[in-house]
């Protein structure tokens, strides 16, 4: 497997997306992350999961919707603000896919 | 040309905000042409009107909004469950193999012969569950 896509749309599986995540990267596998809904606060709850996956080299972007209805901002956890359709591009560019949602 | 990858988006959640992600999530996935079913499980909340809206624009574009919850075929595979969900299906035959990863105080359904069932405790190896992965067609995370 080259590419691990994850999606995050709850508050209690970022340990788990971050030890898979990391994993992964042990292994060469390139990964990205999309969070929505939840996962969006989930981020900002934990700011050092974030720093961790940024230094893995993990991509990571969030949905502009989810974080305007939190009132995240994504920008200053150092996450990038995109949309559903970086949802469909994980779904197409991933291997495999683990959705914590 | 390479077939469209498939995505099924699982709703078996009684929370109507989480129903209404569900399909949000639903439209989103079929921004870059995969085909989408989207399988709802008997006792599911109501996702309110856009919910609505997005089921009228997957059906128009042509993608199964009434799709079997247990059939869990796709090459991707989003389960969207609370702990108000009721699925409790067995599983029809299927080619593809699917590790299921259970959150503590979950528990699968649909599990085929061929599937693998891993725990998600706090204690989990991770590496282990990569290599599940690896083996494996499909994810599915109850």
């Amino acid at each position: 497997m080259k590419a691990l896509g994850l999606v995050l749309a709850t508050r209690d599986d970022l340990r788990h997306l971050l030890g898979l995540a990391l994993a992964a990267r042990t292994r060469g596998v390139a990964v990205r992350v999309f969070a929505m809904h939840e996962g969006v606060a989930a981020l900002r709850a934990e700011p050092a999961a974030i720093a961790a996956l940024l230094e893995a080299g993990c991509e990571l972007v969030g949905c502009a919707t989810s974080a305007d209805r939190a009132a995240v901002d994504l920008a200053g956890l150092g996450v990038v603000a995109g949309s559903q359709d970086d949802h469909a591009a994980l779904c197409a560019w991933a291997e495999r896919v683990v959705a914590f949602t | 040309m390479s077939r469209p990858r498939t995505v099924a988006i699982v709703v078996d959640a009684a929370d109507p905000v989480r129903v209404g992600e569900a399909w949000r999530a639903a439209v989103g996935v079929s921004l870059r042409g995969a085909r989408v079913t989207v399988a709802t499980v008997d006792g599911s909340g109501e996702g309110g009107p856009a919910a609505a809206r997005a089921r009228a624009t997957l059906a128009l574009f042509g993608h199964d909004v009434e799709g079997d919850p247990a059939a869990l075929a796709a090459d991707v595979i989003e389960l969207w469950r609370d702990d108000g969900g009721q699925m409790q299906a067995a599983a029809p035959p299927r080619a593809h193999t699917i590790v299921h990863l259970v959150r503590a105080g979950r528990r699968a359904a649909a599990v085929a012969p061929g599937d693998r069932v891993l725990q998600l405790d706090d204690d989990v190896d991770h590496a282990a569950i990569l290599d599940a992965l690896i083996a494996a067609d499909v994810a599915c995370v109850w």
